[in-house]
């Protein structure tokens, strides 16, 4: 377990990544930017001082890739923490942001939205709506059987998720396979290209709320992770206490869901990767998965707009460095235990 | 009083059969009581009815006074430590910091642990003398460090009563003694202390008060020397069990008489164990 002071130049560490991250990611793309003039551009757009350098860098490093690296480090953040919030308190590592149903609930959302030919804002308000209603569901199922038990919820998640599954498929059936299918696929694969401000500040409030929620319950979700009858043995309302933890942790998911569209892996393996850094405490373990997650998605988007000619979907990235990963994760977490 | 308990009766939803049959108890402060049975009579059940984890079919429990199903978990834990069987958590938090999640009824919700708290832990972790655990991974202590820190746990609630649900179990004979001692240390130190437990000699041991659960889940309690007869312990176990004397240890010990004799099967067994070589075992912790 690392001492409090490590785990701080752990987390000073981290942040000085994400800075380097993000003037990189500034700089790089189809109309290269020094470092030295992103900076000046950033500076004097802070300060409201008349920018040094040409109107076109300016554009392209306020009106385009600030957004889009505010969004990144934004849903990255998010759907690690989301992550870690549920590994935590359905005590199964194993567990992620989309195993309640969330992801593709919000999925079916959107491409319902898109087959009514809607725009952007549609697109996101119904991806919103069935994110929740697909928790709702799951979380509704053990009530109806009158069971409060994890398994119930991981069972019923999986049940959920499975329907949806069939009926995003039913939907891409029936989609114009010239225009509509293609926007379902995208979507589902995730992609930051279309985001703006205006996207992003929509979602932010939500977001803001659930990390203060989940920040200020880090300790008790570390009791309730403990198994339900240790909790309620401590005093804990284990009941009130996961369905608040649950309620933010699907906010955070379902906000970067209607923002990116769906982003596989990120939310079990950013966790497990802090986990090794900081340790299990989620005192500890939220802010640096945020961190982490920041910087992952941060990279992995920047490399989704440079690599290639054309855009690559996220989860396309997300997944072939996320499974092998943590495969290795997995591995040295067996290595550690003998 | 601490614990009230009147004519308490429990069944499993979904089946017939009734765990506990009008079993009452009372519980005066200081003092300690051993509850034994046959496997299955009721006695974890008991001990879930007395924390609340489970709501009693029939009958009242009252703990100092206030009937137990009008009390939230948080004012149960307040008053009652729950030493529950040993399970290893998901994730590998260090011994302290598992050893203060005890403090949880005394931190507001949203509140964290402050100093006071890891020094009450602390503290705990210095009675049951395994400091040099703290900062360790809780996943990767032995069954008995694991034990001793979910008793600091329940130390650290500041609770007057502590229930422990077998706290002898998979320990071996070294840890079940250590145990013992600090389970009558906690009555000395003034807290009242329920045990379950499948050794009667663990009862005799720790002396105080005894309950025993019969088959039907009737209870019967009374002061240790009195209530524990051969002929009780043949009622509960279905086998013999023998109370004898040793004038060397100053006290009554359950034992049990030789196993049974001129069975062919126990014999060939015998042989069959003499043939086995003793290999060293690999340690694979």
């Amino acid at each position: 377990m690392p001492s409090k002071w490590l785990v701080l130049s752990i987390n000073i560490f981290l942040l000085a990544a994400l800075a380097i991250c993000v003037v990189w990611s500034l700089c790089v793309g189809k109309y290269p930017i020094t470092p030295l003039e992103s900076l000046q551009i950033l500076y004097a757009n802070i300060f409201g001082l008349a920018a040094p350098t040409d109107q076109m860098a300016e554009n392209v490093v306020m009106g385009l890739r600030l957004p889009r690296i505010m969004a990144a480090v934004v849903i990255g953040a998010a759907l690690s923490m989301s992550g870690a919030t549920y590994q935590g308190i359905f005590k199964n590592p194993l567990v992620s942001p989309d195993f309640l149903g969330v992801s593709s609930g919000a999925c079916i959302g959107a491409a319902i939205a898109i087959l009514m030919a809607l725009s952007g804002t549609g697109i996101q308000i119904f991806a919103f709506c069935g994110g929740l209603l697909a928790v709702t569901i799951t979380v509704a199922i053990p009530r109806l059987l009158k069971s409060d038990s994890n398994i119930m919820l991981v069972l019923s998640g999986i049940i959920v998720g499975g329907l949806m599954a069939s009926l995003l498929g039913l939907l891409k059936y029936i989609a114009d396979p010239e225009t509509q299918l293609a926007s379902i696929v995208y979507w589902q694969m995730g992609s930051l290209s279309y985001v703006n401000l205006p996207t992003l500040g929509s979602v932010l409030p939500a977001i803001i709320i659930s990390t203060i929620v989940i920040l200020s319950m880090s300790w008790w979700i570390d009791v309730i992770s403990l198994g339900e009858r240790d909790a309620q043995t401590l005093g804990v309302n284990v009941r009130w206490t996961r369905n608040v933890a649950i309620l933010c942790s699907t906010l955070l998911t379902a906000s970067a869901v209607c923002v990116a569209g769906t982003i596989g892996w990120l939310g079990l393996v950013i966790p497990h990767f802090a986990r090794m850094l900081v340790g299990p405490e989620n005192t500890r373990l939220l802010p640096a998965a945020a961190l982490v997650g920041g910087i992952f998605l941060l990279v992995v988007d920047t490399a989704a707009r440079t690599v290639g000619s054309s855009e690559l979907p996220l989860s396309i990235l997300t997944g072939i460095i996320g499974a092998p990963f943590f495969a290795w994760l997995l591995y040295r977490r067996r290595m550690n235990l003998h | 009083m601490i614990y009230e308990i009147n004519n308490l009766g429990f069944t499993y939803p979904q089946t017939d059969r009734s765990i506990l049959n009008d079993v009452s108890l009372t519980l005066a402060e200081g003092s300690i009581l051993s509850i034994l049975g046959p496997n299955g009579a009721g006695k974890s059940t008991l001990l879930n009815c007395m924390v609340g984890l489970l709501t009693p079919t029939c009958g009242e429990i009252k703990l100092f006074g206030q009937d137990l199903g009008t009390m939230t978990f948080r004012e149960i834990a307040q008053v009652v430590g729950y030493v529950q069987q040993v399970h290893t958590p998901a994730y590998g938090y260090t011994v302290l910091h598992f050893v203060t999640m005890g403090r949880a009824p005394r931190i507001p919700m949203f509140g964290r642990p402050g100093e006071a708290d890891k020094k009450a832990a602390w503290d705990a972790l210095e009675v049951l003398e395994i400091t040099h655990l703290a900062h360790k991974s809780y996943t990767e202590i032995s069954g008995g460090e694991m034990q001793k820190a979910v008793i600091a746990r329940a130390m650290v609630q500041e609770p007057k009563v502590i229930l422990f649900d077998e706290p002898t179990a998979h320990l071996d004979s070294g840890n079940q003694l250590r145990v013992l001692n600090i389970i009558r240390d906690m009555a000395e130190r003034g807290y009242s202390v329920v045990m379950t437990t499948h050794n009667p000699d663990h009862a005799l041991l720790l002396g105080g008060e005894v309950a025993v659960l019969s088959r039907d889940g009737h209870l019967q309690t009374g002061p240790v020397n009195e209530i524990i007869t051969e002929q009780l312990l043949l009622e509960i176990y279905n086998t013999r069990l023998c109370l004898i004397p040793v004038p060397e240890l100053l006290r009554v010990a359950c034992l049990p008489p030789r196993l049974d004799q001129g069975g062919q099967g126990s014999q060939g067994r015998m042989k069959a164990l003499r043939l086995v070589k003793p290999v060293a075992r690999e340690r694979i912790d």
